[in-house]
């Protein structure tokens, strides 16, 4: 047994997908060269003002209903005023004692949930760029909206903290909300964690850390801080209430700022925005588009469909795959026919094509199509595949793809006898093992056959005609 | 020689008509600035290219038949706290220079919508932080009605444009009087109107929840015709009034006299502590309205006691949050440091102004961690008490009547180093401010030395129009207005003569 | 009712705040005025308020308005930084940030 419980609580950031910034018309999206993406209400010019972003609010509450949150009819924007070079105004527009959303929980596993204290509303920073000569200051990101979802101390361990995240990730991306990749920014957490006795009530001095850019980091970090803190203890030592940064490639984390320096962010209700207000009818409304959740998904995957474990994991991992599967099956597919081919050669051309889903030019409705011909021995899997690239590529139906590169399957013993013939003549060892009972030569004369056919051969009918030309045993 | 005093409502209908084109009367709006600016310093920046392109496009659109907006040529002066595009703008500030702006505020928009000319920036204390004018960088404004006097602050400059007959209309704002005491000082009408009922757009922000975009004018007819074509909700400032927020013209007042008018006149506001002959002048004015037909008795505003602290914790909490984008980096001037707090302390410590400082180290105070709830707390709570009051009140009377300042104008440099002091000048313009009401001061008369003399009348949330309709009807059966109008025309004897004496300060 | 005071550690702390550096003699005479003022101001500690659960006024009042998401045009770098102190590769340029 261990002498001390850990106690860890999440502060997790999350970029909204809308398409233009919280509170100014500018394109949200921060990528794009330096100062591209700036309305003068980003730049903090004298006298401008903030314009509430709708769909924001509308993302900010699936957020708040994906997790179970309640929901506020009224909540207030508040100014929190600190001095920073990507703070373009000298305060960020955040929530503060009336934050939108309040409770709500997430699974961290099979029956134990992580209870969140508060989501809110706020509008990201600039970004800065060191280098010798100075500081440079990029405005693309400044405005851009974002909730702060704020869990309660439940977690217990790293590993908890990982799977919170994990879940958090996952119902987020299903509800539509962000696109919550880590790595890219639109998802970033930092994470106060404490120790204190075993059997104690009492949590221990908590500590902040900044700066996990990846799940495994805030795992790694809250690990590494684990056994910082238990070493202090240990020695009867205290630990200090700090915010430390968590530098990955050295394994370690640095002190940022103490306690004492803990600056007073003066925190007062925006005057510039009176209150904002959700009403039931607007949230009741976003539920019924909401859809279903990633549990319910996985469990209604298992039931309908007799999906193995595997295929489930892959096909919920976010709501659009899952839907192309359903919407094949719903065109005629056989479930597990649809599951591999979605598992394999659809995730494979998205990678290869690097485009998304809703891009890719084999619809569901061809995909079930395609998946028929297969079934129906018109083309061959091999020659399946190729058609399946060609369908993308030239945007056209399976048969017309098929066509187009003369990839019906052949089977008619006609067609193929002068190639078996020709098989048998230039592979004579082989079929003379054939003809003696051994069997396993017949792959390289079957290969023969379906490299003169580039795969359109249907393989039962040339093993038939070659087990007849070659005769024997 | 003083020219004859035109206001913008004849200006407009003549340009209409043909009768004057906008291109001379521009030039004479140009020619009298000229003419009165070495004594009376109103203007920061004279946009003389601007304001002649605008006019000859109106002459050219009459020229071509096409319709002509309600201001058409008016040439109107804008107080320097109003973002212009393509023009510089400073807010009476060192810190902001060279800032050239790249959008226009929505009221700059839609006067030029309306076919106004607009003449130039007017001076102003920074950041509409003062009741002089004293607090610009860049110099105080005069008294056109005397040299020697302040004209009130914050929209000093704007008030004196008008007084000076530079042009008939000057844009203000009032987030504590800043439109209504200068008005008063220099003897001209001023309106702030309900909060929210003219965007606050490109108004460079000192508190954002009481800032109001004004007017100043020769009377009140030319302040609705303002109001009329400026007015209204705007995408880009989400406390503007949305349609429907603000009353439409009120059938309450009647058309040509008073008859059922009520009006009060609060005692706390009407009490000691303010000069005799302001108290006396006020007095005068509530019996010409009686005459008119309304009736005047007391009443009380209790929560008034306590405006001047209220609006100063307010007012600076939020100022100490909107002046924190003054850092330098992005624009305005900026004081090197090698490093970055140094840079930001040095740029804010040497662009702003004592009385800006003082303001923002007040409001940083207010909000502190400790006194937070306390101070800025309470105050918040203070105003939802005064704005009851006022609901209260009005369910009374149509109009609260006070004068816009307890004392009549005073001497350059006289009060400049007991800002306490000076707060405590401002109890009888800020209650508006805190409830968001229109109020409106329009002269009515003057103290034996001829210092103007305001009288202020305060009128229920949306009820601007009302209001107006009682100043237009006091100033058809009074001439307040036109004399101070002609005392303020003498200011070309004080440059034909000798220079005004420097301030003492 | 605890003392509201400024004293020149509260101040300084105000000063570091807003990031406003004062020399000894403005200090002095800011500190003057400030604690003028502010137990002037104190007073409204002691005014009774009705019960802060009563609605405030203008609890009624219109809620934010929203604004559809639809993205306007950008301004160019040009733009951006038309007024800006320093600037280096289309980005504002401020003395290097250590960060702590």
């Amino acid at each position: 047994m261990n002498t001390y419980v850990t106690v860890i609580g999440l502060e997790v950031h999350v970029q909204l997908g809308t398409a233009t910034k919280l509170f100014s018309p500018a394109p949200a999206d921060a990528l794009g060269d330096a100062n591209t993406r700036v309305h003068v209400i980003d730049i903090g010019l004298p006298g401008v003002l903030p314009r509430l972003n709708e769909t924001a609010i509308e993302l900010a509450v699936r957020a708040a209903l994906a997790v179970g949150g309640d929901v506020q009819p009224v909540s207030i924007f508040a100014r929190k005023n600190y001095f920073y070079p990507d703070l373009p105004k000298g305060y960020q527009i955040s929530q503060y004692e009336e934050p939108y959303c309040r409770g709500g929980r997430v699974a961290i596993a099979e029956d134990r949930f992580c209870q969140l204290e508060r989501i809110h509303l706020e509008e990201d920073a600039g970004k800065l760029v060191h280098t010798d000569a100075g500081t440079l200051v990029d405005l693309n990101r400044a405005g851009i909206a974002l909730v702060e979802i704020v869990s309660e101390p439940d977690l217990r361990s790293p590993t908890e903290a990982a799977a919170f995240l994990t879940n958090l990730r996952e119902i987020l991306r299903f509800a539509g909300v962000s696109d919550c990749d880590m790595e890219r920014g639109s998802m970033r957490c930092d994470a106060n964690i404490s120790l204190m006795p075993t059997g104690s009530e009492q949590f221990g001095t908590k500590v902040e850390l900044k700066n996990l850019n990846s799940v495994k980091m805030v795992q790694r970090a809250l690990e590494y801080e684990e056994r910082r803190q238990t070493a202090i203890l240990a020695a009867g030592g205290n630990v200090t209430a700090e915010t430390r940064g968590w530098l990955d490639e050295r394994g370690e984390s640095r002190s940022q700022r103490s306690k004492e320096n803990a600056p007073d962010y003066r925190y007062f209700p925006d005057p510039d925005l009176p209150p904002l207000v959700i009403s039931e009818a607007w949230v009741e409304s976003i539920r019924s588009q909401l859809g279903e959740l990633p549990a319910a998904r996985r469990a209604r995957f298992a039931s309908s469909y007799g999906l193995p474990e595997y295929d489930i994991g892959v096909l919920t991992q976010d709501r659009e795959l899952g839907d192309y599967f359903e919407a094949t099956v719903a065109a005629g597919s056989d479930a597990k026919a649809a599951s591999n081919w979605i598992m394999t050669d659809v995730l494979a051309a998205l990678r290869e094509f690097g485009v998304p889903l809703e891009d890719l030019r084999v619809t569901p409705a061809r995909l079930a199509a395609l998946l028929e011909l297969l079934s129906a021995k018109a083309l061959t899997a091999v020659a399946a595949k190729k058609v399946f690239v060609d369908m993308h590529e030239n945007d056209r139906e399976p048969r017309a793809s098929m066509q187009a590169l003369g990839l019906e399957r052949i089977a008619a013993p006609a067609m193929l006898q002068p190639l078996i013939d020709a098989a048998v003549a230039a592979l004579p060892g082989a079929a003379a093992d054939v003809r003696q009972g051994i069997d396993k030569p017949l792959d390289a004369l079957k290969g023969h056959v379906m490299r003169a056919t580039k795969g359109r051969a249907d393989p039962h009918v040339v093993e038939q005609l070659l087990r007849t030309t070659i005769g024997g045993a | 020689m003083s020219p004859e005093p035109i206001d913008a409502a004849t200006i407009a209908a003549d340009v209409q008509s043909g009768r004057r084109t906008a291109r001379a009367v521009a030039e004479a709006s140009l020619a009298r600035i000229a003419t009165t600016e070495p004594a009376i310093h109103a203007f920061l920046g004279v946009t003389a290219d601007r304001a002649l392109a605008a006019a000859d496009a109106i002459d050219d659109r009459r020229a071509n038949g096409e319709p002509l907006g309600p201001l058409a040529g008016v040439p109107i002066a804008w107080k320097d706290n109003l973002v212009c595009a393509g023009e510089i703008a400073t807010a009476g500030s060192r810190l902001l220079e060279p800032f050239r702006a790249p959008y226009s505020a929505t009221v700059l928009e839609r006067l030029e919508a309306a076919g106004a000319v607009l003449i130039g920036r007017t001076n102003l204390d920074e950041f509409g932080m003062g009741s002089t004018t004293e607090n610009s960088a860049f110099g105080p404004t005069r008294n056109p009605v005397d040299p020697t006097l302040v004209p009130g602050g914050s929209s000093g400059g704007s008030a004196a444009a008008v007084a000076a007959l530079d042009c008939p209309l000057a844009i203000g704002t009032d987030t504590g009087g800043s439109v209504r005491q200068p008005a008063a000082f220099c003897g001209v009408t001023g309106i702030k109107p309900t909060y929210g009922r003219v965007s606050r757009y490109g108004l460079i922000a000192y508190a954002s929840s009481l800032d109001c975009v004004g007017a100043i004018a020769r009377n009140a007819a030319d302040l609705r015709l303002w109001l009329r074509a400026v007015e209204g909700p705007d995408p880009a400032d989400a406390t503007s009034l949305r349609r429907g927020e603000a009353k439409p013209e009120t059938a309450d007042v009647p058309r040509d006299d008073l008859t059922g008018l009520r009006v009060g006149l609060p005692w706390q506001l009407n009490g000691p502590g303010i000069d005799e002959e302001v108290s006396a002048a006020v007095r005068t004015a509530a019996t010409e309205l009686e005459r008119l037909g309304a009736t005047v008795e007391e009443c009380s505003l209790a929560a008034v006691a306590h405006a001047v602290p209220t609006y100063y914790l307010v007012a600076t909490a939020e100022a100490s949050s909107n002046l924190a984008r003054y850092d330098g980096v992005r624009y305005g001037q900026r004081r090197d440091g090698r490093r970055l707090e140094a840079m930001m302390a040095a740029t804010r410590s040497h662009g702003f102004g004592h009385e800006v400082q003082l303001r923002v180290l007040l409001g940083t105070f207010a909000l502190r961690a400790g006194y937070h709830e306390e101070l800025y707390g309470r105050a918040t709570r203070i105003r939802d008490l005064l704005r009851r009051e006022f609901e209260t009140a009005f369910a009374s009377y149509d109009v609260l009547l006070s004068p816009t300042s307890p004392v009549p104008p005073f001497p350059l440099g006289s009060r400049l180093d007991d800002p306490l002091a000076m707060y405590l000048c401002d109890a009888l313009t800020v209650p508006a401010n805190l409830a968001g009401i229109p109020a409106l001061s329009l002269p009515c008369g003057s103290t034996a030395t001829g210092r103007p003399i305001g009288l202020q009348c305060m009128a229920a949330h949306g009820n601007d129009d009302a209001l107006l309709r009682v100043g237009e009807l006091f100033q058809r059966q009074t001439d307040h207005h036109r004399r101070t109008a002609d005392l303020a025309g003498d200011v070309d004897g004080a440059v034909d003569g000798n220079p005004p004496e420097a301030p003492t300060a | 009712m605890s003392d509201i005071a400024i004293d020149r550690t509260e101040l300084q702390r105000l000063a570091e705040l807003a990031r406003l550096h004062l020399p000894a003699d403005r200090e002095a005479a800011l500190l003057g005025q400030l604690q003028d003022i502010v137990s002037a101001f104190a007073a409204i500690r002691a005014i009774e308020l009705p019960d802060p659960a009563e609605p405030a006024a203008g609890a009624g009042a219109a809620p934010t308005p929203l604004r559809p998401d639809e993205p306007e045009p950008a301004l160019g770098p040009d733009q951006v930084l038309a007024n800006a102190p320093q600037r280096a590769a289309d980005s504002f340029v401020v003395p290097r940030v250590v960060d702590a």
